[in-house]
């Protein structure tokens, strides 16, 4: 059953306590939306202060909400705008909006074992944004390119291309010594 | 991770199939493609290690756990919340969900508290000059002309419910957990009323508790037939 389903069912039973459901609405979804933050920018301090930046904005637009999706569904999409601008003023700041694949930087990992997910957090971070945004959302998120394309104002063949380079550049940042 | 890395797929012929085995990876190859690309695979290991570690990256990635942020990011979530001059407004009603759970435990908290309370009180007024024969007949009238009018329905809710879709956890766990809340609150009425059937706030008290009870079996049928 879709999120949006209980949300009206329920909705008319609402109570006044403004606060206490907003936290359960933050509890239920801060892993997630933490998550797509860290991974986008790269690292936690960025990533914390845009979880506060999202759920505050939440906070003032939940009046805003319409039904035609699930509360959830409508969180996450504010979230990837919100770090998608993040990174874009970032990358304005630093004067580079996309960067060409250079060398990389030496392997984090040391030892022959399997990859782990925390190898694969680290060689994400070190994604050039253009390719780690498409990245996160298609292999992480398990965005469609076209939604991809859509969110990142792109075509959907550069979609493809940019997921593509990030994991060409992967498999060389995860390779073994 | 590839054993042939320092032997990357860089031939022209790589470099021919290199869209086709990215199309691969994504699962979006059209199947034409298909037969090519496996003829190349077939006669070269740097691919074929590529296409491997390419699959294990995308396999990693969609299996990444959700990272928790820090537990100090409520409070200046709330912090930030609290500065914000803004009404509630239409939030709350949104917020529907969320609180129901609040709302209802409150209620029927309430509901269950202001029964205790009553109650006792009901039992201290001074005995009814009735007879016990013509009390209890009393309170058995009361008792019927206040259940009998949402026994039948709560009856064919109640059978409704566990033959849809079952309810996801959290909103289950909910709408159980209130429930017994509101049952444990009817008892409390139905007591009150048999002590006294003339009390009028006891009758009031079961009435809205049978109400809230079928209005929450009601909403667990709906939300398994919408689970469909």
């Amino acid at each position: 059953m879709a999120e949006t389903q209980v949300v009206h069912a329920l909705a008319p039973a609402a109570a006044s306590d403004d606060e206490s459901a907003f936290e359960a609405l933050y509890r239920t979804h801060a892993k997630r939306i933490y998550s797509l933050a860290y991974r986008f920018a790269g690292n936690a301090a960025e990533a914390e202060d845009l979880l506060q930046e999202i759920f505050l904005q939440a906070y003032r637009k939940l009046g805003g909400f319409r039904r035609e999706s699930a509360l959830g569904t409508w969180l996450h999409r504010l979230a990837v705008n919100r770090c998608l601008d993040h990174v874009r003023s970032r990358a304005a700041r630093q004067d580079a909006v996309t960067e060409p694949l250079g060398p990389d930087h030496p392997p984090d990992r040391a030892g022959t074992g399997p990859i782990t997910h925390l190898d694969l957090e680290r060689a994400i971070a070190q994604l050039p944004d253009a390719c780690r945004m498409a990245f996160v959302l298609h292999d992480v998120e398990g965005y469609e390119h076209r939604e991809v394309a859509k969110r990142l104002g792109i075509a959907t063949g550069t979609s493809k291309s940019q997921v593509h380079k990030a994991r060409l550049r992967l498999r060389r940042l995860l390779r073994r010594p | 991770m590839s054993r042939n890395y320092h032997a990357p797929a860089s031939g022209p012929a790589c470099e021919r199939h290199a869209d086709a085995l990215a199309a691969l990876v994504d699962d979006t190859l059209d199947p034409r493609d298909r037969g090519p690309l496996d003829e190349h695979l077939a006669g070269c290991a740097a691919c074929r290690d590529l296409l491997a570690d390419l699959r294990e990256i995308r396999s990693l990635a969609a299996t990444l756990e959700p990272i928790e942020p820090p537990a100090r990011a409520w409070h200046d979530v709330r912090r930030r919340i609290a500065a914000e001059d803004q009404p509630l407004g239409p939030r709350v009603e949104w917020l529907g969900w969320w609180s129901f759970g609040r709302a209802a435990v409150a209620a029927a908290a309430a509901m269950a508290a202001a029964i205790l309370v009553i109650g006792p009180a009901y039992l201290a007024l001074p005995p009814s000059s009735d007879t016990p024969d013509h009390a209890s007949r009393a309170a058995a009238a009361a008792l019927e002309a206040i259940e009998g009018s949402h026994a039948a329905a709560i009856r064919e809710v109640e059978q409704r419910i566990g033959t849809g879709v079952p309810i996801p956890a959290p909103a289950r766990d909910v709408l159980t957990r209130n429930l017994a809340l509101v049952d444990d609150a009817i008892a409390e009425s139905r007591s009150a009323v048999e002590a006294d059937p003339r009390a009028a706030i006891a009758r009031e008290r079961l009435q809205a508790g049978l109400a809230r009870k079928l209005t929450l079996l009601r909403t667990m049928a709906a939300l398994e037939l919408e689970g469909g």
